[in-house]
């Protein structure tokens, strides 16, 4: 694409030239002008149709075959929905990534607005109290992940050895089948980017509302619920949908902890998928989950987005 | 208690001290630094545990009551024994590698789409966005293991076209979406000043939209450096070969072989490879909540 393309500046012809040879001109010139933003997304409407909406099409139909990518598929019906609906491990993946959205987001959700609430207080040093904040989030998966195998180490582990000062036991923490994924929900419990989220949809609330609140001699904590939660809804709708995505694609951190281990113990769903293609090379059950996994996300969009109108506030109006 | 985070009140912080403050505000803000103070130490606890660790000797490893935050003796040992076992600068090497592949042509085709969406109009613009919001809502998970496959067929699993190909196809709906928010609360009268001086387009683009909104291509900057140093995915399924993996892979090679004794180098290689990306939050910040207050979430 050059500029000499796009401009309609530019005079080609002498003004003088035959009306249907300028008519003719003006024609192109509109089609070029109307074709222009077809133009500047053209990249983005090929990426969605080679790589977003075919995708999603042939997991459809390779749900529904045996595949090793080294053969070609086999259609075997409705077989790979059965399998896995038998097998224990999709089961403790599904059971293991539930408890993570009913625990994890909405815990992560409380953390990171009370802490957006906490740093909003003008204090001295609130600045420095901020960037502090932020710093946890910003060490890499990897690191965090080193860290944690240290803190919760049954021998050498910060938390055992607390529990052990205290005359508890030291419990087995990421070795136990049981325990592991109690680790894993509880430690995502963070306010992370969602903080920062809410911090910033604090600064929009407009002081008006405080002094309306204060003038009619509500409460602090009355103000809350009716000022400072109401104007933050938008903001809550982005964190949770953002949050329950994220938590469906829950991977590097049992990943590079527990490898989904001890037996399935911390087997989140998006591992399943991996797990499926490619260390068992059965891309029909991976197609399978992930076609599974793209209803559930729809379903539980659509339900946020539908039941987001009776709970979320938008200033000058709902649109 | 609640009270002391909710009134936003006027004027500087330290003003109350000098007329005398009131009581209840005091207490206030005594309750909110210890709330602060409680919520940092928790929040810190695994990082300076962290640091303290990549320090210290194995001896000291053992934890003792009081627990012992400052390593003494202090040792580089744990540094130069993790430095050893891995070829850490090629692993570095490649993680830029991989921000630059995908970094440079993501931003280059979202930033021209996200024109065109938030510029120009056009029949279908409405339903395509509608399509880019719905995209930006699903798992990657979803489209993984077909994306998989379309690589493998074309031969392109060892290579770096994995990475290349689908950013130049625009392929980062959030990316799309923000910079679309961004470009559109740019005043449209600065666009048509240099429409009135011949700019087409493209030009446009280029010469306004573009220079308005460094904040927010900072911050895509940031946000693409950071998932190239965080991501594991995408590295486990194109970057297995030894000479193309990056930091987050050899990290997951060098924590996979545990034992006590390497409690030390796993903690001061996790120092080397955590550093760089919180100084680079750290600048990275105020464009984020530049970025973020302008593009906004609402509307």
């Amino acid at each position: 694409m050059t500029t000499t393309d796009l401009g309609a500046q530019q005079p080609e012809l002498d003004p003088a030239g035959s009306p249907e040879l300028l008519q003719k001109i003006a024609r192109r010139r509109r089609f070029r002008r109307r074709m222009l933003p077809y133009l500047f997304i053209f990249p983005w409407i090929l990426g969605v149709v080679t790589f977003q909406a075919y995708p999603i099409l042939d997991s459809f139909y390779h749900s529904f075959t045996i595949y090793d990518v080294f053969q070609p598929a086999k259609w075997i019906g409705i077989r790979n929905y059965v399998n896995l609906a038998e097998h224990a491990y999709t089961r403790k993946a599904l059971m293991n990534t539930f408890l993570y959205v009913v625990v994890s987001v909405p815990g992560g959700l409380v953390v990171g607005l009370l802490q957006a609430l906490l740093l909003n207080v003008k204090v001295r040093g609130l600045q420095l109290f901020r960037t502090l904040a932020i710093v946890p989030g910003t060490v890499p998966v990897a690191g965090a992940a080193a860290v944690s195998l240290f803190i919760w180490s049954p021998s050498l582990g910060l938390i055992n050895s607390f529990l052990k000062a205290f005359g508890l036991k030291g419990q087995a923490w990421l070795s136990d089948p049981e325990m592991v994924k109690w680790v894993f929900i509880f430690m995502t419990i963070q306010g992370g980017i969602g903080m920062l989220i809410f911090l910033a949809g604090l600064q929009n609330v407009p002081q008006e509302l405080y002094d309306a609140s204060k003038i009619d001699g509500a409460k602090p904590i009355q103000t809350l619920f009716s000022v400072t939660l109401p104007m933050l809804t938008p903001y809550t709708l982005f964190n949770l949908l953002t949050s329950l995505i994220g938590a469906f694609q829950y991977f590097a951190g049992p990943m590079l902890m527990t490898g989904g281990g001890p037996a399935g113990g911390s087997l989140f769903y998006a591992q399943l998928i991996y797990q499926n293609a490619f260390t068992f090379f059965k891309m029909g059950h991976a197609a399978a989950l992930s076609w599974i996994l793209f209803v559930i996300s729809v379903i539980v969009v659509v339900t946020v987005f539908r039941t987001s109108a009776s709970w979320v506030y938008y200033e000058g109006g709902n649109n | 208690m609640a009270g002391a985070f909710l009134v936003r009140r006027s004027g500087t912080p330290g003003s109350g001290f000098v007329l005398g403050m009131r009581a209840s505000r005091i207490v206030q803000h005594a309750i909110a630094y210890i709330l602060i103070a409680v919520f940092l130490a928790i929040a810190l606890m695994p990082l300076a545990w962290m640091f303290s660790g990549a320090f210290k000797t194995l001896e000291q490893m053992r934890i003792t009551f009081p627990i012992q935050w400052i390593p003494n003796p202090v040792t580089l040992q744990n540094f130069a024994d993790g430095w050893q076992e891995r070829n850490w600068l090629l692993n570095l090497r490649n993680t830029l590698m991989l921000a630059v592949f995908v970094g440079v042509p993501t931003i280059t085709t979202c930033t021209l789409a996200a024109y065109a969406f938030a510029r120009m109009r056009f029949p279908g613009s409405e339903f395509l966005m509608f399509l880019n919001i719905s995209l930006m809502l699903i798992p990657d998970f979803v489209t993984m293991v077909p994306r998989y496959v379309m690589m493998a067929r074309m031969g392109w699993i060892g290579t770096w076209l994995p990475a290349v190909v689908p950013s130049m196809l625009a392929l980062n709906p959030a990316m799309v979406f923000v910079l679309r928010q961004f470009f559109r609360a740019i005043p449209n009268e600065l666009s048509e000043a240099a429409r009135l001086d011949g700019s087409n387009e493209l030009g446009i683009y280029w010469r306004v939209i573009l220079p308005l909104s460094k904040p927010i291509l900072a911050l895509q900057i940031v946000l693409i450096t950071s998932w190239a140093w965080n991501d594991l995915l995408f590295p486990l399924l194109y970057l297995k070969d030894k000479s193309m993996q990056t930091l987050t892979l050899a990290m997951m090679g060098f924590i996979g072989i545990r034992g006590d004794t390497r409690w030390g180098q796993m903690m001061a290689m996790s120092v080397l490879v955590s550093l760089p990306m919180m100084v680079l939050s750290y600048y990275g910040q105020r464009y984020f909540t530049e970025g973020f207050t302008l593009s906004g979430i609402k509307g």
